[in-house]
């Protein structure tokens, strides 16, 4: 009753104020639960020296993480697919809308084609994959043919080449729909005024339809940075804990030191990514707004 | 410079929608050529097609000499002003009207006098660094007239360029138009669907309705000896009170007798005979609210007609009446003490020598 009576007294303002937090505070606490305290103990973990101790260690952690080989062999393959993986994501999903875009026939099948891997299970993918690409699976019994001799597709030099496919073919459709979305919101005039003073079709894509597409580009850049991550999942459905040097990613070096319980190591590796990707992705906006700032609102 | 030549065009769009029929015009070089009617009519088609934005389906068309049907845009020697400016955003003033310049590849020095010159004409020169969204909306469609203006084209393609602008806007960029069309010289096409714009700005107007063009002639020949029903209605404002009649034959001479009155035909409708046959029957007759006035001003050959106010609306220098003669809804345009109040009786002359009257049948006009 006291409670409701200070809240009566205030003025209209406080009053929005304070039902607007309460509104808020549901969401707010599942965040904070789930995300903001966990990041602010993972903070808090990689500058000790051991949780029971709990001794401040400073940025030890961070420089032993450094000198790990397991964690170099992760940054460095993680870094390599993000760095081919990623580009080929975005540029080819352009490319893909803007063919899509063109008076072609078979428009709206194509379409659907490219977007049906977001349909299937990754574990139904991995299995098809796993078929396609094992020693004596569908692919090299089909090179076989040609006399080609049989490739260990996942065990030597080829399997990042397998990962990128096989993340391409998944997250190409998505993208595509994102960029193609994009295009159809390029004015049709300004196209047009390039048609009639004499532009060339690149020149009205780099000019014109970048400039307008600059905010599904940085999105389509981010998902894809993030889904490069997230291709952990099948490469360890499809190798398992430890992989061929060259699948090593990030993600197996932290399961497997999660696995040996090694909190400081795990907690000094998770930062590092974060930060990494606050400036990537930092990066990435600066780019955006320096590049799409007269075309927005 | 150059003359526009179209020889039975055609438009059809995917699905068999048929945007533009028959479409046969010759504009000559230099001409000021509005294309006039509502919206779906197909005058904007028909911008589009001479600009290389819209295929041809079918017949021929010539820019000069030159068969263009399959011709790019670009080398059509043609500029293009879009209703809502087209600017490029992330271009300053001064680059959105070198556009077509650099694309072009003429040297620098050329393009910086070309453009400088063309925005001492139209009053840009402090905004030569800005960009677009610093600028009003008059100022945006300056820049995009500058822009086709720099390129020196044969011929300059104008879509609707003031509808985004506000009314006061609308009439100054009006009077711009045309000051800068008298300037260059050079042929305009200029696609518009408010009457007041084309009468004002054109040479000749081409009407249009449902893609087939129902009447080409100067404003003037428009206004006065209108083809058909649609064109009496579309031209003038406020538009022709049209409404069913039957021409009766008397003593006093043939009337057209209708719902709320009669007015008496003068000889000069009557002369040329096309009438005769129509003599008993039913008929469309037209009358210009300009052509009402009051009682002390009496023409030659007058009818009187006995109405009610329902509203009148004060314009300024004139009222526009909303009166009722029996079933009979009419407008006219009258001097300012001719206001009334709504339920007020009224007796209106018409001035019986400019009537018109269409084919119930055909909307055709017979006299």
């Amino acid at each position: 009753m006291k409670l409701k009576e200070r809240f009566d007294r205030l003025n209209d303002r406080a009053r929005d104020r304070v039902s607007g937090f309460l509104w808020l505070a549901p969401s707010f606490l599942g965040v904070a639960v789930f995300y903001i305290v966990p990041f602010g103990v993972i903070i808090y973990y990689s500058l000790i020296d051991n949780p029971i101790s709990r001794n401040f260690v400073f940025l030890d952690n961070f420089k032993a993480l450094f000198q790990n080989e397991a964690f170099k062999l992760a940054a460095s393959n993680t870094l390599k697919f993000s760095a081919v993986a990623v580009p080929l994501a975005v540029v080819l999903a352009l490319l893909l809308a803007l063919l899509l875009e063109a008076r072609i026939p078979l428009k709206s099948q194509f379409r659907t084609f490219f977007l049906s891997p977001m349909m299937v299970p990754v574990a139904s993918i991995v299995l098809i994959w796993q078929v396609l690409f094992h020693y004596n699976g569908v692919i090299n019994e089909f090179i076989a043919l040609f006399g080609a001799d049989k490739i260990d597709w996942l065990q030597s030099e080829y399997n990042q080449l397998v990962v990128i496919t096989l993340f391409l073919w998944k997250n190409l459709g998505y993208n595509m729909i994102l960029f193609m979305a994009a295009l159809s919101n390029v004015p049709r005039e300004l196209l047009e005024v390039a048609d009639v003073e004499g532009a060339s079709p690149l020149y009205k894509l780099f000019a014109v339809k970048l400039r307008y597409l600059s905010p599904t580009l940085l999105f389509v850049t981010i998902l894809s940075l993030i889904n490069s991550f997230k291709v952990f999942r099948e490469v360890y459905l499809l190798t398992g804990d430890h992989p061929y040097e060259g699948l090593y990613m990030l993600q197996h070096f932290m399961n497997n030191i999660f696995k040996a319980l090694d909190y400081q190591r795990l907690a000094s590796a998770a930062v590092t990514l974060a930060i990494a990707m606050v400036i990537i992705i930092g990066a990435l906006f600066i780019a955006e707004n320096r590049f799409g700032r007269d075309v927005e609102g | 410079m150059a003359s526009i030549t179209f020889k039975n065009i055609r438009k059809v769009y995917p699905g068999g929608v048929v945007a533009v029929e028959d479409f046969n015009l010759e504009i000559t070089d230099g001409e000021f050529v509005v294309l006039v009617g509502p919206s779906g009519c197909g005058k904007s088609t028909t911008l589009r097609m001479i600009a290389g934005l819209e295929a041809i389906t079918g017949g021929e068309l010539y820019l000069g000499e030159r068969l263009i049907n399959t011709v790019a845009p670009k080398d059509r020697d043609i500029s293009m002003v879009f209703q809502n400016y087209a600017l490029y955003p992330h271009l300053t003033v001064f680059d959105n009207m070198a556009f077509g310049l650099k694309l072009r590849k003429i040297p620098k020095k050329i393009i910086r006098e070309k453009v400088e010159e063309v925005a001492e004409i139209l009053d840009l020169r402090e905004l030569l660094q800005r960009k677009p969204k610093a600028l009003s909306g008059g100022q945006r469609q300056r820049v995009a007239l500058g822009r086709a203006i720099v390129r020196d084209p044969a011929a300059f393609l104008l879509d609707e360029p003031l509808s985004n602008l506000d009314a006061k806007l609308r009439t100054q960029m009006r009077a711009e138009i045309t000051k800068l069309h008298y300037k260059l010289g050079a042929t305009f096409v200029y696609v518009t669907h408010d009457q007041t714009e084309a009468m004002t700005m054109g040479d000749r107007l081409v009407v249009m309705r449902d893609g087939f063009i129902q009447q080409v002639d100067t404003p003037q020949r428009l206004y006065e000896e209108p083809a058909n029903l649609f064109v009496a209605g579309f031209i003038g404002s406020p538009q022709m009170n049209t409404f069913d009649a039957v021409l009766t034959k008397s003593e006093h001479g043939v009337s057209a007798v209708f719902d709320g009155g009669q007015l008496p035909l003068p000889p000069r409708l009557l002369a040329d005979g096309a009438l005769d046959s129509y003599i008993g029957k039913s008929v469309i007759l037209g009358v210009r609210p300009e052509s009402f006035c009051l009682e002390d001003q009496l023409p030659e050959v007058c009818g009187m007609i006995d109405a009610g106010v329902e509203l009148s609306e004060l314009v300024g220098a004139e009222v526009y009446l909303y009166v009722k003669a029996g079933d009979t809804q009419l407008i006219a345009t009258l001097p300012t003490r001719a206001r009334a109040n709504p339920g007020a009786r009224v007796r209106l002359a018409v001035d019986c020598e400019k009537l018109y009257i269409f084919d119930k049948e055909t909307e055709a006009r017979i006299s």
